[in-house]
């Protein structure tokens, strides 16, 4: 079923501007990435990534399609709250800062969050966890992907088949071409552009149609958006934080970062990058709230954003919001490639498969990955199997349960094996019940409740005594 | 032998006939009547999408329901074939489409009016959760607060 019948911008003006900024990408990819021959320079940018440069990768990785479009469509379905509720998502970067610092000071050569896992919690927790990251790293790359082919049509009513496969090979190839060195150079380009794009358009959206205005036709036409009591809003609230929360704790995407990050500048940037992003869902969730004023109808709930930029400005509006979500897709695309890239090279290809692999092969085997990924998560995008919204909370139980292993495994000595992989397990069981039973909102949420109860009572009854040095004297390679 | 003349000339009557009728129906018996899609469960959340099939270019959806809106009102008339519904309060909403012109004139009879029943979660279920979130949340933050004092020292 065609739902949005009425592209705004022509195909012709769409291939332009995917090839214009295609050619960007690639072009600082490999400029940047040139010098990536070794290793630790391709998976981790020679461990030496300065502040700026990793404020703007933790702020635009986070800024992905999901909160570009993501945040508008909840501010839709859940009002005050959903648009609230997603800011709360920074909180799992400023919640990561004291992490990342600790993780860089506990495992000075480590890879990935993987290596912690095992060292940490033996080999069948470490097994549990890669099912889960590898579970929430593939929905997140299809949610990206497919994010790209909807908003593409949407626009320029290029087939979704065609924008999906050109967004997702322009981010392998230049993830090829400089690894994670050309992920964080790309990325703080595209900060800037998306920074600039959503005030611009928020901005737009206030002038042009006027807060007053905003509130009448939500009174009008939406009212319980209003509704400050609305209970699946309440219920989000803590729903959506504790998701972010776990997302980044256990994503290899944000391990990455805290390995590559120069020593001492993990904390301050996950900081700063925390109070960055704050205000990006609350700006592009705001945007949504004023298609009631515009008299717009909304096909499918997480097009809102889309929709009102281009029925604000026109021809110029969409396109500022289809360079402003490109950017956010590519920079989240990018990152999540090598993330996962290195994930499947460091823990499956040279743990399990290939463990005397030297570092020249590892290199190899990366980029491989890498292809391959692109490829699977092409062949899963093409069907469009659900919705952005669906695909992307499905996995909220997953990476929720993985919060306190993690946290309890950092910080207390005495967190065992056993507690941890059952906290991720029944976690995981629990929060995905619920979120059959009740909603998508409660299920990172319960998983996470589970989880903790899990290892706090096991820590108490099963204490293990771990040594720290054992994750300091480890050289994966 | 005659007979068939005749029967030709009365089929030729009855044609013209039929055709004189039809221009005094409503143009929109002879488009076919969309068919209007959504959930058919109760709704907790407040939210929803309908979607419609049908061979028009434009349609109208209205809506009849809710606390607030007693009356009949046009939701939607455009090209698009859903609508995301939200922000609804408690009650139980009748939908329609059909299909239009570029006038606005009606091409179809209204489709089989869909009711939508939205009953949202109660308000203790929600703060039980938002409960239950905070003392996570809390919880979380104490023990990464009190790891990293403890490492500090």
């Amino acid at each position: 079923m065609k739902a949005e019948n009425t592209a705004i911008l022509d195909p012709v003006t769409g291939w332009l501007i995917l090839a214009l900024f295609s050619a960007l990408w690639i072009f600082l990819g490999w400029l940047w990435g040139r010098r990536a021959k070794q290793l630790d320079e391709f998976m981790l940018a020679g461990r030496n990534v300065g502040l700026s440069l990793a404020v703007a990768t933790a702020m635009a990785t986070w800024v992905t399609s999901n909160t570009t479009m993501a945040a508008p469509q909840l501010a839709l379905q859940l009002g005050i709250w959903g648009m609230v509720g997603y800011s709360l998502g920074a909180i799992g970067l400023f919640m990561f800062a004291p992490l990342a610092k600790r993780i860089r000071e506990l495992m000075p050569h480590g890879y990935t969050s993987g290596d912690f896992i095992r060292l940490r919690f033996g080999k069948t927790t470490w097994r549990i966890f890669l099912m889960i990251s590898l579970f929430y790293a593939f929905g997140w790359l299809i949610s990206l992907g497919m994010a790209g082919g909807v908003l593409i049509n949407a626009l320029t009513g290029i087939p979704y088949t065609y924008g999906m496969s050109v967004i997702l090979f322009i981010c392998v190839l230049y993830t090829l071409l400089g690894g994670l060195r050309a992920v964080i150079g790309t990325d703080f380009v595209q900060t800037i552009i998306i920074v600039c794009g959503v005030i611009i358009l928020a901005y737009l959206a206030i002038d042009k149609v006027g807060f007053e205005a905003i509130h009448a036709g939500v009174q009008k036409e939406r009212p319980e958006l209003l509704n400050l009591l609305m209970p699946a809003a309440i219920m989000f609230l803590f729903n959506n934080l504790l998701f972010g929360v776990g997302e980044i704790f256990h994503s290899n995407v944000w391990w990455s970062r805290a390995f590559a990050f120069r020593s001492g500048v993990g904390f301050k940037a996950y900081t700063i990058a925390g109070v960055m992003w704050l205000p990006i869902p609350i700006v592009a969730g705001f945007i949504a709230l004023a298609a009631p004023a515009l008299g717009l109808n909304v096909p499918a709930a997480d097009m809102v954003g889309p929709l009102v930029a281009a029925k604000l400005l026109g021809f110029t509006g969409a396109v500022l919001i289809f360079i402003v979500v490109f950017s956010a897709l590519a920079s989240s695309l990018d990152s999540l490639l090598a993330a996962t890239g290195d994930l499947i090279t460091q823990d499956i290809y040279r743990q399990h498969l290939r463990p005397h692999a030297d570092e020249k092969e590892l290199r190899k085997a990366a980029m491989v990955i890498i292809s391959l990924l692109g490829v699977v998560t092409w062949l899963l995008c093409l069907p469009r199997l659900t919705t952005l919204a669906e695909l992307l909370y499905f996995t909220g139980a997953f990476v929720a349960s993985t919060i306190w292993p993690i946290v309890a495994g950092l910080y207390w000595q005495r967190a065992n094996r056993k507690g941890a992989a059952l906290a991720m397990l029944l976690g995981t069981c629990v929060g995905l019940y619920t979120y059959f039973a009740i909603g998508f909102y409660v299920a990172a949420l319960v998983g996470a409740a589970v989880s903790m109860l899990i290892v706090v009572i096991s820590t108490l009854i099963w204490p293990q005594s771990f040594d720290w040095q054992t994750l300091r004297n480890e050289d994966p390679l | 032998m005659d007979e068939r003349p005749r029967t030709r000339n009365s089929l030729k009557t009855c044609q013209k006939n039929i055709l004189f009728l039809s221009l005094l129906l409503p143009s929109y018996l002879w488009a076919s009547v969309p068919v209007l899609n959504g959930p058919h469960e109760t709704v907790n959340a407040g939210y929803f999408q309908l979607n419609w099939e049908g061979e028009g270019e434009r349609f109208e959806l209205q809506e009849q329901g809710g606390e607030t809106q007693a009356g009949t009102r046009t939701l939607y008339t455009g090209p698009d074939t859903a609508s995301a519904i939200s922000g609804r309060a408690d009650g139980s909403y009748r939908f329609r489409v059909r299909q239009i012109n570029a006038q606005g004139q009606a091409l179809s009879p209204w489709s089989q009016a869909l009711t939508v029943d939205v009953v949202h979660h109660s308000l203790a279920k929600a703060f039980g959760f938002f409960l239950l979130g905070f003392l996570v949340f809390i919880s979380t933050v104490a023990i990464v607060l009190a790891g990293t004092r403890h490492v500090s020292r």
